[in-house]
């Protein structure tokens, strides 16, 4: 198995007044291609932080993070801009939808962005809100959609590009749990099986975790080794 | 991102509040259709003056040197010493000059009320029609040569109508002299319009001056030396100042761009409190959206994309209000003309391309500057901080 994104030795320390908070202390952790990953730990432990710093939102204090083999620390921010949009998709606790675009419009901003034709991301749009159940409902705006729909719009949004992989920060955490787990599959999209995708996720939630192929445990900006 | 796709997002991000969005492009219209009123006048000036003294006219005006600041057509009383003019004809066949014509004006009435200008020519000697080629009689009759000292008077279109002037009518000049209008003209579209015509001697003499003249116009024999033969005049007779009809007009046009400048200082305190207007407006936008752009922003828009579309959305916001101060300022110059029609035989305010080529030119300029800032604000955003904003 390949490794596709690799933490070498991040920390993150933020200001704190007089004082300072190290959310990462000295990490390294390697994920491997088409692989599930959750990460889990206490609120505080540093998940969200180690997420941005491997989605490339955030540079790491010292340390280093890879994809594969570039070094996204490195790269200065337009490029890793154009590097995110390529490579990486992007899921959110709180959905995060542009609120003045409808649910298709959403879904096409990744692939304008991208310069994509319009005919072609036009078709790729409705076929993703499609997939995820959507179909119906692709002129209706963010806040015409319940929370569990504005998170598949999300889901369609972030698979749009085709990433190589998907970061979600608690994609459930605002969900029912019937609804987060449905949400999962689709993520997953496991079904399917034609791409493989790496998925990088955040969860409070063990069920969901469970259906991870490995567990990150963090605590304290540490791996956490018991348990 | 193309264009057309950043264009509907800036247009979205503008549509988002509607209203406040509407107050703000009313402000610039507002801003921009005082600047295109205020500027129409200058224009309107300058449209009839060139006119006026560009197809018309004498091809060289003298007056006493050093008085050039009292009035391009020279003192308000006549100064000129009518020697002068036999000064010229002395040198008439060397330089060129076909004809020597000596006038007086005089203005009457006020620019509040009917107002007009009695002009005194030697008709007896040079027709109306070689001084003014474009005038057309309606009515009555033009000058003969013997109506030298004879108290008859030829009366523009607008003139007549502002004295109440008809054929036959009697002009009091003051309490012992009066004229007898025999002609009237037509309608033309320049200020000659409001000018009523006698002749020089009889003027002369009703305003008691001898020897006097407001200035000397001059006509060659080739309109196309003028400036040569205004050279070679004021070389000789250093007492005189010879103008061109291109010097008389950059003069008319220097004033008018001094009160251009005026107003323009003007309607640059309403386009600054417009422009500040859009800033604000623009900036809320981006603070509204924080959490939106720092979405777009790791989704994979680079800053310089996140940077236009700001500035996108102030331009728009400027050139929409732009476009309407045009149409109102146009809508404005009409009001303006109509309102003054009485007063004046021309239309003094005129919206022009260029003026409306500037008005667009000042209003792009100010969406670009009060983008700006906001868009610098909206680009520099870190993305983590602007995601955990709720
Ligand atoms: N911008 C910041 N400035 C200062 N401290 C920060 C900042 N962001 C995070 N921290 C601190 O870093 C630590 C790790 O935060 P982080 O958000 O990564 O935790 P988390 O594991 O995602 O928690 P949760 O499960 O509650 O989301 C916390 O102590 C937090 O207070
Ligand atoms: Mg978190």
């Amino acid at each position: 198995m390949s490794t596709i994104l690799q933490a070498s030795d991040i920390s993150k320390v933020y200001p704190s007044g007089e004082d300072t908070v190290t959310a990462l202390n000295h990490l390294s952790l390697e994920f491997d291609a088409g692989r599930i990953t959750a990460i889990v730990g206490p609120s505080g432990s540093g998940k969200s932080t180690l997420l941005n710093l491997l989605a490339g939102f955030d540079v790491p204090s010292s340390g280093n993070v890879t994809h594969n083999g570039n070094s996204i620390t490195a790269m200065p921010e337009t490029t890793l801009a154009s590097y995110r949009l390529a490579h990486f998709g992007f899921i959110f606790q709180n959905y995060n939808l542009v609120s003045i675009l409808n649910a298709q419009e959403n879904v096409e901003l990744p692939l304008s962005l991208a310069s994509v034709p319009r005919l072609e991301r036009t078709k790729r749009a409705k076929e993703l809100l499609a997939r995820v159940g959507l179909g119906k409902r692709i002129t209706h705006r963010p806040n015409q959609l319940s929370g569990g729909e504005q998170q598949r719009v999300a889901i369609a949004r972030a698979l749009a590009t085709n990433p190589s992989v998907i970061f979600a920060d608690e994609p459930t955490g605002n969900l029912d749990s019937a609804t987060g787990s449905g949400i999962l599959e689709l993520l997953t999209g496991r079904s399917e099986g034609s791409e493989a995708r790496t998925l990088i996720l955040i969860t409070h939630d063990m069920e969901v975790a469970a259906r991870a192929d490995k567990i990150v445990k963090i605590r304290d900006g540490r791996l956490d080794s018991g348990a | 991102m193309n264009f057309a796709d950043l264009f509907v997002l800036a247009q979205r991000g503008l549509l988002r509040r509607p209203v406040r969005t509407f107050l703000t492009v009313l402000g610039i219209v507002v801003a921009v259709a005082s600047m295109v009123i205020f500027l129409s006048l200058g224009e309107g000036f300058r449209r009839a003056l060139g006119a006026e003294i560009g197809n018309v006219g004498p091809d060289l005006q003298v007056t006493l040197a050093g008085n050039e600041s009292s009035s391009v057509f020279g003192s308000p009383i006549p100064d000129v010493p009518l020697e002068n003019a036999a000064r010229f004809e002395s040198v008439a066949s060397e330089l060129g000059i076909k004809q020597v014509i000596p006038y007086i004006l005089t203005a009457r009435g006020s620019f509040s009320g009917q107002g007009y200008l009695i002009g005194g020519y030697p008709f007896e000697r040079v027709p109306l029609s070689d001084i003014y080629p474009n005038l057309k009689l309606l009515e009555g009759r033009l000058f003969t040569p013997a109506d030298s000292l004879g108290n008859v008077a030829v009366v523009g279109a607008a003139a007549a109508k502002n004295a109440s002037l008809k054929l036959g009518s009697a002009l009091r000049l003051n309490r012992d002299v009066s004229f007898k209008v025999v002609g009237i003209l037509k309608k033309g579209d320049g200020f000659t319009d409001s000018f009523i015509f006698v002749p020089f001697n009889a003027l002369a003499k009703g305003i008691g001056i001898a020897n006097r003249a407001t200035g000397i116009a001059i006509k060659l024999n080739d309109a196309g030396d003028a400036r040569k033969v205004a050279t070679a005049l004021n070389a000789r007779f250093t007492d005189l100042n010879a103008k061109t009809q291109g010097d008389v007009l950059s003069i008319l046009d220097k004033a008018i761009a001094i009160g251009d400048a005026f107003r323009f200082g003007i309607s640059l305190i309403s386009l600054i409190v417009g422009g500040l207007a859009v800033a604000n407006t623009v900036m809320m936008g981006v603070y509204e959206r924080t959490r939106e752009f720092g979405v777009i922003r790791a989704i994979g828009a680079k800053p310089s994309f996140v940077f236009s579309l700001v500035v996108l959305e102030s331009m728009l916001l400027a050139l929409i209000g732009g476009a309407g101060g045009v149409l109102v300022g146009y809508l404005g110059s009409f009001v303006v003309n109509f309102a003054v029609r009485d007063l004046v035989s021309v239309s003094i305010a005129a919206v022009t391309p260029r003026l409306i080529l500037l008005a667009v030119g000042v209003a792009a300029v100010l969406g670009l500057f009060a983008g700006l800032l906001p868009a610098r604000t909206a680009s520099r955003l870190v993305i983590t901080q602007a995601l955990g904003r709720n």
